[in-house]
């Protein structure tokens, strides 16, 4: 055992043993370089001369800078990188403090950073000052190293300059891209076409083709070119306009941006072009930013033609617009406002309302800026009719129509509108009103003249009637009468007036007919005055004596001659005198009288009857005029008399005038003749007398009132024939007075009378005691219902028409109780 | 340092648990002193040897005694680049580049090396 165990350990013994041989054989022969070695407890490692070799290089080369400092803090060594950074030689730096290079930033300072170094380790950034004095930003790192070899600290240096600038260049490349991607996005998504064009120069250097670089997917749309990149714009389009190359080639040239809107006739379109050099001078690239406004253009054509024919609509209509701007009281006008309101049609500046107004008419200034302020105040819309006075112009009509508009707060900001020239219609509904003015005043005096001539129809119709009357009267009694020569004479008298008055009347509406046709003429002659006199007045008697009044005549002392027509100045006379017992109440008084003035014979007819008003003097002499037609006058005629008598005067060169002092105080009518010279005057002739009749009574007492003498004297006949009493009165008040005098049994009575007509009568006679038990009769020559019944209602028993009939008064006598 | 070092060495399985049965695992260390021209041809030959002798049966660690330096004392190490075999036993150093193959194989014992 004791000899296994020493043999163990002489085996081991001997392998050390080896192990120690190989060791040192190893490290004879070079194949170690590097030992460990204990001392006081650490392990030191020293490397053969030439094992650290390859550490040198790496610090020698590396891109940090390497510094190791003695324990003062003094550069050992600096590695070639730092001596770089510095720009110092090497030589320079070695032995010197690091300290002298730092700039440290508060509150870091050097011999801290060196404590720390010594022991450990320790980081700052920092900035060195280089040889040109330039900062350099740093970051520093400490470790301690071995204190013992001399070599305290290494010193790592980093330089941030690259650092900051690789990472300022990868943001700027970053920002770049992000840019470029934008802008490229923005090319590709916009809907404007963008193109990048390379000019392309002929020998001359004259710009002859473009090549499309670049184009974005808008392009094709907006330009029409398919495919465009890479080829040219002569290849696509050879014949396109040299005006495109010009263009763009003085941009090339030139570097100026331009902005133009052009028409590319072979691709149909119109371009707006925003066209700028990419690049430096010498760059051949144009950039294009484009849209094709063929549409739009053709679109704003459209709108100006429409415009322009909105404006002639509204020119041709005299419609002018405007707005006005309430803030600043303004008013914007178009060329037709402008017109209107009398400015040059090219001046359309805004006006200050006042401006506006100073062309309105004064009178209707007021009620426009009434309007205006009503409307701004309250309402939202204006409309007001005015004129506009323009100097040398005459009043224009207009009507201006406007809406308010209103902001948010409800106030009033501004008022378009429309002012439109009604001058014309204005002009015509004056002239409308003006003619509807005189076809009314024509109605009228039509409606006059037909009132006028409705009324003469019924005159004539009584007129004629009134002669009839007697004349059938006496034909019945020419039947009855017993061969009394002197009853027959009378009644034959009785026709013959009663024909000759008709004769008259007819005689006298033929004139009119004839005047009223212009042919009326005169047979002139020498005429002396006293034959047209004698012959007038002996005509004139009959009428004159039956309306009982006394006529006067007064002649000349000399004779008087005229050149005329003897009958129609008779007539003229006849008229007058006639006119003039008509209007004159029974027992009147008829002055006549022929004198010289002068030169002129002045006939003159006065009365003291019912006479006229004064405005009734000029109408006197109106074809149908009658003064008065009231029942209370009843005065018959046709009113033609007068009218034909001034027509004749007028014909004779004379003049007629009539004169009244006003009603019931006369009248008086002279009729001017020029006179000849040399005739002797003829003699004076006398005027007829008043003539007064009464009849008896057998069986009844009967009073018959009539102014009309010719059938109050063929009635009274007729019963007195009969066997009655008869009384007769010329009118209702002679009849009253009469009845009460005789007390009649029968009072037959006209209704148209002077005076007291038949109505009054009645109503008198009923409301007497004495005469209630009077049978009253009516005579009319009306003959219409209106009268019966306008008769019975003012207390007559009975109705009779006239001309009366003998078998119509014979059984109404019959008749009575 | 040392401590992780130690760590991070895989576990030596048992010698008698190898997983080929009698052929043992070898657990080598060599130190080396960075990169010297020895010490990278040393490296250079201990991993052709293990890679061509003692595939998959070998645990080969490289201490650079700058980094290490305490762990080469324990080792004893007192030159480098030294290899230590620890295992199979006997404890063999080889001190040296390991310039001679054929040495380094008998020396370690390694099977086939005659």
């Amino acid at each position: 055992m004791d000899d296994a165990l020493l043999q163990a350990q002489i085996d081991e013994l001997r392998r050390r043993l080896l192990e120690a041989e190989n060791t040192i054989e190893a490290i004879r022969g070079g194949e170690v370089d590097a030992f460990v070695v204990t001392e006081g407890g650490t392990q030191r490692i020293y490397t053969l001369q030439g094992a650290d070799r390859p550490y040198r290089l790496l610090v020698e080369q590396m891109q940090q800078g390497a510094v190791t400092l003695t324990d003062r803090g003094d550069i050992a060594y600096c590695n070639r990188r730092f001596s770089e950074l510095l720009d110092f030689p090497h030589h320079r730096l070695i032995g010197t403090p690091l300290a002298d290079f730092v700039i440290l930033e508060q509150p870091h300072s050097f011999p801290a950073l060196l404590e720390a170094g010594r022991t450990s380790s320790a980081q700052t950034e920092a900035e060195l000052v280089a040889s040109d004095g330039t900062h350099i930003p740093v970051i520093l790192t400490f470790n301690a190293l071995d204190p013992e070899s001399g070599v305290a600290i290494g010193v790592l240096i980093t330089d941030l300059t690259s650092q900051h600038s690789h990472e300022r260049l990868r943001e700027t490349t970053e920002q770049l891209r992000i840019n470029e991607e934008r802008y490229r996005t923005l090319f590709q998504s916009i809907d404007e076409g963008f193109c990048v064009l390379e000019m392309i120069y002929d020998d001359q250097g004259r710009c002859c083709d473009y090549r499309f670089l670049e184009v974005n997917p808008a392009f094709e749309k907006q330009s029409g070119l398919s495919n465009a990149l890479g080829r040219t714009i002569r290849e696509m389009v050879p014949d396109i306009e040299e005006t495109w190359l010009q263009i763009y080639g003085e941009v090339a040239e030139s570097g100026i941006p331009k902005r133009f809107v052009n028409e590319a006739e072979k691709l149909s379109r119109w371009f707006n072009v925003y066209a700028f050099r990419l690049g430096g001078t010498h760059s051949r690239r144009v950039a294009i930013l484009f849209t094709d406004i063929t549409q739009q253009r053709a679109a704003e054509i459209q709108l100006k033609f429409a415009r322009s024919r909105l404006e002639s609509t509204l020119h041709a209509a005299e419609i002018g617009t405007w707005e006005f701007d309430l803030i600043s009281q303004s008013v914007s006008a178009d060329a037709n406002l402008a017109r209107i309101f009398g400015f040059s049609p090219n001046d359309t500046d805004e006006r200050p309302l006042s401006a506006y107004l100073a062309m309105i008419h004064p009178n209707d200034r007021g009620t426009v800026s009434d309007a205006i302020s009503a409307a701004m105040d309250s309402g939202d819309r204006l409309e007001v009719s005015y004129r506009i006075s323009v100097g040398g112009r005459p009043d224009r009509h207009v009507v201006a129509r406007g809406r308010v508009d209103r902001d948010d707060t409800g106030r009033a900001v501004r008022m378009p509108g429309v002012v439109i020239d009604v001058t014309a219609q204005r002009l015509a509904e004056e002239s409308l009103r003006e003619s509807e003015r005189n076809l009314r005043c024509i109605a009228e005096s039509l409606e006059e003249a037909d009132r006028r001539k409705d009324q003469f129809l019924a005159t004539l119709a009584h007129e004629l009637r009134n002669p009839l009357a007697p004349i059938k009267s006496a034909a019945q009694m020419m039947q009855a009468v017993d061969e009394d020569p002197e009853q027959l004479r009378e009644l034959s008298a009785l026709v013959n007036r009663q024909a000759d008055q008709m004769v008259r009347l007819i005689d006298d509406l033929l004139d009119v007919s004839r005047i009223s046709r212009g042919k009326i003429k005169l047979r002139t002659a020498t005429v002396d005055l006293w034959d047209v006199v004698a012959v007038a007045l002996e005509s004139a008697a009959p009428f004159i004596d039956d309306s009982k009044q006394q006529l006067h005549v007064q002649n000349a002392k000399e004779a008087l001659f005229v050149t005329g027509d003897a009958a129609r100045l008779t007539q003229v006379i006849v008229n007058l005198l006639n006119n003039a017992a008509k209007y004159t109440p029974a027992a009147g008084e008829i002055w006549f009288r022929v004198e010289r003035v002068e030169n002129e014979a002045w006939i003159t007819v006065r009365d003291n009857g019912i006479g006229l008003e004064k405005s009734s003097l000029n109408k006197i002499f109106e074809m149908f005029e009658q003064v008065d037609v009231s029942k209370e006058r009843g005065q018959s005629g046709l009113g033609i008399g007068l009218s034909l008598a001034k027509t004749l005067v007028d014909l004779h060169g004379g003049t007629i005038v009539a004169e009244s002092p006003g009603v019931n105080q006369g009248c008086r009518f002279i009729v001017k003749l020029p006179l000849l010279v040399g005739y002797t005057p003829p003699e004076e002739i006398d005027s007829g007398q008043p003539v007064t009749t009464n009849g008896e009574s057998p069986k009844y007492r009967i009073l018959v009132v009539d102014d009309a003498r010719g059938i109050r004297y063929v009635l009274s006949r007729m019963l007195v024939k009969m066997g009655h009493s008869v009384v007769e009165a010329i009118d209702g008040e002679d009849g009253y007075r009469k009845a009460i005098e005789y007390l009649p049994d029968i009072v037959f009575s006209d209704i148209s009378m002077p005076n007291m007509n038949g109505h009054e009568l009645a109503q008198k006679i009923r409301q007497t005691e004495t005469l209630q038990n009077i049978r009253l009769v009516a005579l009319t020559g009306f003959g219409q219902d209106a009268d019966r019944q306008n008769a019975i209602e003012s207390g007559f028993d009975e109705h009779i028409v006239k001309p009366v009939d003998i078998k119509v008064v014979e059984r109404l006598l019959h008749s009575n109780p | 340092m040392d401590n992780s070092l130690n760590d991070q060495r895989p576990p030596v399985p048992a010698w008698d648990e190898g997983t080929d049965g009698g052929s043992p695992r070898f657990i080598l260390r060599l130190y080396v002193t960075g990169m010297t021209p020895r010490s990278l041809r040393a490296i250079a030959q201990m991993t052709s040897i293990c890679s061509e002798y003692l595939p998959d049966r070998h645990d080969l660690e490289i201490i650079d005694i700058y980094q290490h330096p305490s762990l080469a004392s324990q080792d004893q190490i007192i030159a480098s680049p030294t290899l230590l075999k620890t295992s199979p036993p006997p404890e063999i150093r080889l001190i040296g580049e390991l310039s001679n193959r054929q040495r380094v194989l008998s020396s370690l014992g390694i099977a086939g090396s005659e």
